[in-house]
C-alpha cells in the first residue's frame, strides 16, 4: 500500500524488476493522485489498483482505462482488500496482461533456463554428423555490403573479402571454431561447446580487440572494414554438408540478432553464452537490453585515440 | 659465412659472361663506393681488363670485405630493373641464389633482399650487417615499469616467470617482423629492425606487445597487479657493432629517452621520423604530445569504450 509522494513513489518502485502489483491509497495524494496514476501507467511490468476511501473517482471506467487492474472504494476496501482478491487478481494478470516477455524475471528464467545440453568433450574429433550437440555459435559479417559493391570492381571485392574470411577462420581455428558456412561477407562459426567454458567469446573479444592490426597489416580494404558478431549457445544438429537447410532454433536465433539486432562495429552475447564466458573478460560486457525475450549483453570495444 | 668454391666460381663466370667491366665495376661500386679495379689488379690504368680478370678480382674481393650478399642483391637488381638505362641479362642467377640460400638465406622478391630464413638461426645483423658500418635502423625500446619495486615486492621465482613471460612475446612480436632482439636485461629490452618498412614493423610490433600483455594481465600474469611497460620506436643511423656497449649512437641515445623521458605505462611513444613514415591507416592509432621543447611525439595506448 503506498501513500507516498509522487517522487518517494517511483523510488520505492524503481527496486524491483516487475512485474509488481501495488494498490495506490488515494486519500494520501490529494489532488496529484491522478499524475500519480498516469506515470505508474506508463511504467512497464507495474500493475497498480486504486483505493478510494474518500471516494473522489467520479469515472471508474476512465481510471481502468487508463490501466488500473482493481478499485475499491470506501467501505469495500475494509471487507474486500484481503489475500484472497489479491490472488484473484494476480491470477487474471498473469492469465491476460503480464507479458513476461517484458519483464526482467523472464530474462533471468531465459538465462537460468536449462536447455538440454549435449555438450562434447573431445572437441570436433567426437562429432558425429547428422547428430545433435551444443555449440558455441558464431556469427559474423561485415557492415556497408551495398556501398562496398558499389565501390570497388568485382574482383578486387572478391580478393578483399577473401582476405577477411582468412581473418575470421585462422582466429576462430585457434580456439578451435570451424567455419561452418560462409556467404562473401560474412557466415557462422561453430564451437563444440565442453560444458565448462566457452573459448568462442574469448575468440570474438580477440577479433574485435585485434581489428585495427588486421586492418593496417592484412586487409586489402583501403578503409578501416566494420563488422558485427553475434555469439549464443544452442543446441543443433551438426550437418558438415548442405548446411543451408539445416533447421536449429539457434542458428535461427544468431542470425536474428546478428541481422536486425546488432549495431555495426559491434560484438554481442546471449545471456546463455555469456554465463560461460571466461571471467576475465566479463567485466568489458555489458548490457544491451532484450531481444526476442533473451537477454544481450554488448562488448565495449577498444578504441582508437582519432 | 663460409662461401663454397663452387659459389665462388659461379659468381666469376656470371660476371664474365653477362657483363662489359664497366658494369662489373658500377655494380662493386653500389656496395663499395671506394673500390679500384685498376689499383686491385695491378693493370696499368691504360689498358683494358679482360673480363675473367675483372671478374675473378672482384669475386675474391667482395667475398673477403663481407659483401657477398649486398653484392648478389645488386646483381639482382641490374638483372631485373637494368643499370645506366641498359637492361643486361646476367646467367646463373638462380643457381647463383639457390647456393646462397643453402647458407640459410632466402630471397625475398619484393623487397630484393636477402633473409636468414625463418627457422634457422637468427643473428642480430641479419647476416648481413658489417661491424663498424653505418646502417639507417629502426630501434624499438621496451622497460618495465617500476621494475626496482616488483622485484623487491615478489619472490624471484615469480619474477623470473612473468619475464620470462615478457621476453618470449617481445621475442615473438619483433622476430615475427623480421627484427632481431639486440638485448634483453632484467627490466626490458632493446630490438631493431632493418629493411625498407622497418618503421611500420617495429610500430606494429610494439602495438602488438602492449595488445599481448593486456591480455597476459587478464589471464596470465601471478603478479597482483597488471605488469606494465613502457615503449618506444626511433629511426637514424647507427654504425653496427655485434658488441651492443661499444656502439655510440645519438640514434640509440633518442630511443632510451623517449621511453624514460616521455614514455608513460602501457603507451607505444615514437618520434616524428617514425610518425611520418606510418601511411593513412596507422597514423590514426597516435596522438600528438608537445613537449616542453616545443618538439612532438606521438603516443598509442589501448582505450575502451565506456
Amino acid at each position: 500500500m503506498f501513500s507516498l509522494p509522487t517522487s518517494e513513489l517511483r523510488k520505492g518502485l524503481s527496486q524491483y524488476s516487475g512485474p509488481v502489483l501495488v494498490y495506490i491509497d488515494l486519500s494520501g495524494f490529494s489532488a496529484s493522485w491522478e499524475k500519480t496514476l498516469a506515470m505508474l501507467s506508463k511504467r512497464q511490468h507495474i500493475y497498480y489498483g486504486v483505493l478510494d476511501p474518500k471516494k473522489q473517482v467520479k469515472n471508474v471506467m476512465e481510471l481502468v482505462f487508463g490501466g488500473a487492474v482493481d478499485y475499491l472504494c470506501g467501505t469495500q476496501i475494509a471487507h474486500e482488500l484481503g489475500i484472497k482478491r489479491i490472488k484473484k487478481i494476480t491470477a487474471y494478470l498473469k492469465k491476460y496482461r503480464i507479458d513476461y516477455s517484458q519483464t526482467a524475471d523472464h530474462e533471468k528464467k531465459i538465462a537460468a533456463k536449462s536447455i538440454e545440453y549435449i555438450p562434447v568433450a573431445g572437441g570436433w574429433q567426437d562429432i558425429v554428423p547428422g547428430t545433435e550437440y551444443t555449440f558455441s555459435i558464431m556469427f559474423v559479417e561485415l557492415d556497408d555490403q551495398q556501398e562496398m559493391e558499389k565501390k570497388y570492381g568485382k574482383k578486387n571485392l572478391e580478393s578483399a573479402l577473401e582476405v577477411f574470411r582468412r581473418y575470421i577462420e585462422r582466429n576462430s581455428t585457434a580456439f578451435g571454431g570451424r567455419l561452418w558456412m560462409w556467404s562473401r561477407f560474412g557466415g557462422i562459426v561453430l564451437f563444440p561447446f565442453n560444458a565448462e567454458d566457452s573459448t568462442a567469446v574469448l575468440c570474438g573479444f580477440r577479433l574485435m580487440l585485434y581489428k585495427f592490426m588486421h586492418d593496417v597489416e592484412e586487409s586489402f580494404f583501403p578503409h578501416f572494414i566494420s563488422f558485427r558478431i553475434a555469439l549464443h549457445l544452442g543446441n543443433m544438429k551438426y550437418q558438415e554438408n548442405n548446411t543451408g537447410e539445416v533447421i536449429s532454433d539457434s542458428i535461427n536465433s544468431i542470425f536474428h540478432i546478428g541481422k536486425k539486432f546488432a549495431e555495426p562495429g559491434n560484438l554481442y552475447v546471449t545471456q546463455e553464452i555469456f554465463n560461460y564466458a571466461p571471467a576475465p573478460i566479463k567485466s568489458y560486457f555489458k548490457s544491451a537490453g532484450t531481444f526476442e525475450s533473451r537477454p544481450i549483453l554488448k562488448m565495449r570495444r577498444p578504441i582508437i585515440e582519432t | 659465412m663460409k662461401i663454397s668454391a663452387r659459389l665462388q666460381r659461379l659468381i666469376t663466370e656470371a660476371l664474365a659472361h653477362s657483363l662489359p667491366v664497366q658494369i662489373m665495376v658500377r655494380i662493386t661500386k653500389i656496395v663499395d663506393p671506394d673500390y679500384d679495379l685498376y689499383e686491385r689488379t695491378g693493370f696499368p690504368a691504360n689498358m683494358p681488363i679482360p673480363n675473367i680478370s675483372a671478374a675473378r678480382q672482384i669475386t675474391i674481393d667482395i667475398i673477403a670485405q663481407g659483401l657477398l650478399i649486398d653484392f648478389i642483391e645488386a646483381m639482382i637488381d641490374v638483372h631485373e630493373n637494368g643499370i645506366m638505362g641498359k637492361t643486361y641479362h646476367i646467367r646463373l642467377l638462380p643457381q647463383i641464389i639457390k647456393e646462397i640460400e643453402a647458407l640459410g638465406y632466402s630471397y625475398n622478391h619484393d623487397e630484393g633482399t636477402f633473409f636468414e630464413k625463418s627457422d634457422g638461426l637468427k643473428t642480430m645483423n641479419w647476416g648481413i650487417l658489417l661491424p663498424g658500418k653505418m646502417y639507417d635502423l629502426t630501434f624499438m625500446s621496451i622497460d618495465i615499469v617500476n621494475n626496482t619495486q616488483l622485484v623487491r615486492k615478489y619472490n624471484k621465482e615469480i619474477i623470473a616467470e612473468v619475464y620470462a613471460d615478457l621476453k618470449e612475446f617481445f621475442t615473438r612480436e619483433v622476430e615475427k617482423r623480421n627484427g632481431r632482439i639486440w638485448n634483453w636485461e632484467g627490466d626490458g629490452g632493446l630490438a631493431a629492425f632493418n629493411y625498407d618498412d622497418k618503421n611500420v614493423k617495429a610500430v606494429l610490433s610494439g602495438i602488438d606487445i602492449l595488445l599481448d600483455l593486456f591480455l597476459y594481465n587478464l589471464f596470465k600474469c601471478p603478479l597482483k597487479e597488471p605488469l606494465q611497460v613502457r615503449i618506444a620506436v626511433h629511426t637514424g643511423p647507427c654504425q653496427f657493432s655485434f658488441n651492443i656497449r661499444e656502439i655510440q649512437s645519438e640514434t640509440l641515445r633518442t630511443v632510451s629517452e623517449l621511453v624514460t623521458k616521455y614514455g608513460l605505462p602501457d603507451h607505444l611513444t615514437i618520434s616524428p621520423s617514425v610518425y611520418s613514415d606510418l601511411g593513412s591507416k596507422l597514423e590514426l592509432f597516435f596522438k600528438p604530445i608537445t613537449l616542453k621543447s616545443s618538439n612532438f611525439v606521438y603516443q598509442y595506448h589501448v582505450e575502451w569504450e565506456d
